[in-house]
């Protein structure tokens, strides 16, 4: 058998220029903003009930500093994206966040300036010859305002390659006994009596040393229905909420029969389910394991941009409502996959206070499943406010 | 093995007094019509296409009449199950509605006031002596005109009876199989009835043009899949985090529910508490749907559909028919087995009489029948539909 290569060329045209956007059709409201952080199970009160949200520093619902990327039609990925890579496929490999202090309410619009940044190919286990490419994505509210700067990578790959390598040993979701289960609700709800303890109080940057560990979060098991309960979180993912761009996936691409109609604004006015990206186009195969196996995957996965909002409400659930991620650097190393929980640790590896003044703390991150295997790894400084003196 | 019996002396205490009513926190956005439609498989543009609509009469995005039930806490079922029957569990049975022209919008509110109406026992072959007991839900918006009164019947069961109809079975319990050419060719039966709504576009329906004993367009949706009913769970507003001012008054173990189906679904202390224990995905008695083992549990074979789905699917099967100019009068539906995963749902419809009403409203009078791809019958209905008459 030869072995794959992998072209790509067609990328270098597209590098530094802006992409076509697909603004919302809707402001954001408060309903959108709970069924994210319920599908990205981040039960903090502050994104979804209104008696507290009403008592805290915001008088009313706020989002995560995570949405953001639920207002994207492509989760982010979309400059990661560009140019065409012959019969490949495409994963959700990092991004880098930086965070600028504006929040998203109910009622606010979200633009993305979408610029594709750069692109290297690399030998990978995996897939043979991988293209690692970068793509920034620029939010701003309806003021103008800058929310966030997101820097995603997206991993392409020959999707005969990833098809060949699919690991069948792990085709069966693990089996959890009553006992089992039992025990990890118990374990979930430490992360969760964490945020209700800290309350609308304050985590003094003064209290927090080098060498501590952040409290342990973790979630699951993960299942298709809550993975679809994530893909339905995301805006674009329910009809006609977006002007979408008109993009044709198998000139990037994507194999014929990965390829579909996802996201395409003349089929979603014919005949939408085709364009929902749950049953049919690229994204299918996280929801129905037949398809994740012929992109590598052994049965139902995550979504890789979920995976980077668990890291960011991870630490800014721990940091609290005074406080806030100003910037994060995540690799996803593996996806959750179905009956798997996800682990969250976290260290604070340094305390600075930095050149405009910030009081900030360092903290390393590691996701790992209930094997031990590394999901994903991130670093991000953290803002905290300090005691009056 | 003994006879299951079925106490349902504490009913009585509930009947025609009203509940708790349920609340929204914010009202409806133009998201939730669209998550809604698409969650029953219903690409009528008037619901989602924002151009489509604004052309529309409405000149602007409206739900469809199947919509006002996504605000209830229960979809409806909530007057229907109230009271106590030990170590039962539940399904919805049917329902009858009453529409009364008044649109949803994005920006209103709906407030249900619910109020508990009767109850009958009859012995089933699935489940030995069943309850059912039927409860009304008028659902007003926050002018007070009454958009639908909806009587719904839930069916209360013997839970053991249930699981041993699954006990020493695998019948049924893998989805069916269906190869490339098979969904391929379901795609284009799929597309029929989306093709009826786009050549109907704005104009009206005719009650003129209607024959009575005409058939109305074939409707096919699915496979059905875990997917699929997630997307439709997780469209009811009730759903959703914070999203209600919860009853106060609710506990699945007060109402019967046993053992790992009597989880804190919809508790509103666990919800601030732990909310994933109460959205009805994973824990409680709607966890069935969704998860085959639970489905089980409580005498289904696989993961299975909502009755309130099923409601929904038959509003609009017939709304979708008669345009943007008429609308579902008036319906009632039994639900005779539940969608299962890996099944397609194939509906059909005859005109029975054509008349006008002593409002002087042009009116047809249909039958429907929803069945499965093995024509397991799923659903029976008959409603009453008000029509365009063409200008003299």
């Amino acid at each position: 058998m030869s072995s794959p290569t992998l072209d790509c060329s067609d990328i270098d045209q597209y590098l530094g220029k802006a992409c076509e956007s697909s603004p919302l059709r809707e402001p954001v409201s408060n309903t959108d903003i709970r069924r994210w952080v319920q599908a990205m199970h981040y039960p903090n009160l502050l994104h979804y009930d209104p008696a507290f949200s009403g008592a805290s520093r915001y008088g009313k619902l706020v989002a995560p500093q995570s949405f953001a990327i639920a207002t994207d039609d492509g989760h982010g990925a979309v400059p990661a994206c560009v140019g065409k890579i012959p019969e490949s496929h495409l994963l959700f490999g990092g991004d880098e966040w930086w965070f600028y202090g504006t929040k998203i309410y109910g009622g606010d619009t979200v633009f993305n300036e979408r610029i594709p940044f750069d692109y290297a190919v690399k030998n990978t286990g995996f897939a043979g010859p991988t293209c690692f490419q970068r793509g920034d994505n620029n939010y701003y509210n309806q003021h103008g305002d800058k929310i966030a700067k997101q820097r995603s990578t997206t991993i392409r790959y020959k999707a005969e390659a990833g098809a060949a390598n699919t690991d069948m040993a792990n085709a069966d979701d693990p089996d959890w006994t009553k006992d089992e289960l039992e025990a990890l609700e118990e374990r979930k709800l430490g992360w969760i009596r964490m945020l209700h303890d800290l309350g609308h109080g304050k985590r003094y940057w003064d209290d927090a040393n080098v060498g501590d560990s952040l409290t342990e979060r973790v979630f699951g098991p993960h299942s298709i229905a809550s993975f679809t309960t994530e893909w339905r979180a995301y805006i674009v993912n329910t009809w006609g909420t977006m002007d979408l761009r008109i993009n044709d996936l198998e000139s990037m691409g994507f194999t014929r029969e990965m390829a579909g109609y996802e996201n395409d604004p003349a089929m979603q006015l014919v005949n939408p389910e085709f364009t929902d990206g749950a049953y049919i186009g690229p994204s299918r195969g996280h929801l129905f394991p037949k398809w994740a196996r012929t992109i590598g995957m052994p049965r139902g996965y995550g979504y890789g941009a979920s995976m980077g909002s668990w890291i960011t409400d991870y630490l800014s659930g721990w940091a609290g409502e005074w406080g806030q991620v100003v910037h994060s650097n995540c690799s996803y190393r593996g996806s959750a996959f179905t009956g798997d929980i996800t682990i969250m640790t976290g260290e604070i590896i340094d305390k600075i206070v930095d050149d405009e003044g910030r009081n900030l703390v360092q903290v390393s991150v590691k996701m790992a499943n209930q094997l031990g295997v590394t999901m994903a790894t991130a670093k991000a400084e953290i803002e905290l406010p300090r005691k009056a003196i | 093995m003994s006879t299951p019996t079925l106490d349902c002396s504490d009913l009585d205490r509930y009947i025609g007094k009203a509940m708790q009513p349920a609340r929204m926190v914010d009202p409806f956005a133009n998201n939730d019509i669209r998550r809604w439609v698409q969650a029953m498989h219903y690409p009528n543009r008037l619901h989602y296409d924002h151009t489509f609509a604004m052309q529309s009469r409405f000149g602007e995005l409206i739900a469809p009449q199947s919509f006002p039930v996504t605000m209830d806490d229960g979809h409806g079922s909530a007057p229907s199950c109230i009271g106590l029957i030990p170590n039962s569990h539940m399904l919805f049975g049917g329902d009858e509605w009453w529409f009364y022209g008044v649109p949803v919008k994005g920006g209103d509110r709906i407030w249900n006031e619910r109020i508990p109406f009767d109850y009958t026992i009859k012995d089933t072959s699935s489940f030995g002596p069943t309850c059912f007991q039927r409860g009304d839900n008028f659902y007003y918006n926050q002018h007070g005109d009454l958009v639908a009164k909806q009587r719904s019947t839930s069916i209360r069961y013997n839970q053991a009876a249930g699981e041993a109809a699954q006990h020493d079975t695998t019948e049924g319990h893998d989805d069916p199989v269906w190869s490339d050419d098979d969904l391929e060719k379901l795609e284009a039966r799929k597309y029929e009835w989306i093709k009826m709504l786009h050549d109907l576009g704005h104009s009206p329906r005719y009650w003129d043009d209607v024959v009575d004993g005409s058939e109305l367009p074939v409707r096919v949706f699915g496979p059905h899949s875990i997917v699929s009913f997630t997307t439709e769970w997780r469209s009811y507003t009730f759903t959703q985090w914070g999203s209600m001012h919860r009853r106060t008054d609710l506990d699945m173990a007060e109402l019967g529910f046993t053992g790992p189906m009597a989880g804190p679904e919809q508790d509103p202390t666990e919800e601030k508490n732990n909310p994933e224990n109460t959205d009805g995905a994973y824990i409680g008695p709607s966890r069935g749907h969704l998860f085959p083992r639970w489905a089980r549990f409580i005498g289904m074979p696989r993961g299975y559909g909502y009755g309130a789905s099923m409601g929904a699917w038959i509003t609009d099967y017939f709304a979708g028919w008669a345009s943007e100019w008429g609308m579902v009068r008036h319906s009632v539906a039994n639900y005779r087995s539940p969608a299962l995963t890996g099944d397609i749902t194939i509906m059909t419809g005859t005109i029975t009489n054509k008349f006008v009403d002593e409002d002087g409203r042009y009116m047809v009078a249909v039958t429907c029948r929803m069945e499965n791809q093995l024509g397991g019958v799923l659903a029976t209905a008959k409603a009453e539909i008000e029509l365009f008459k063409r200008p003299v």
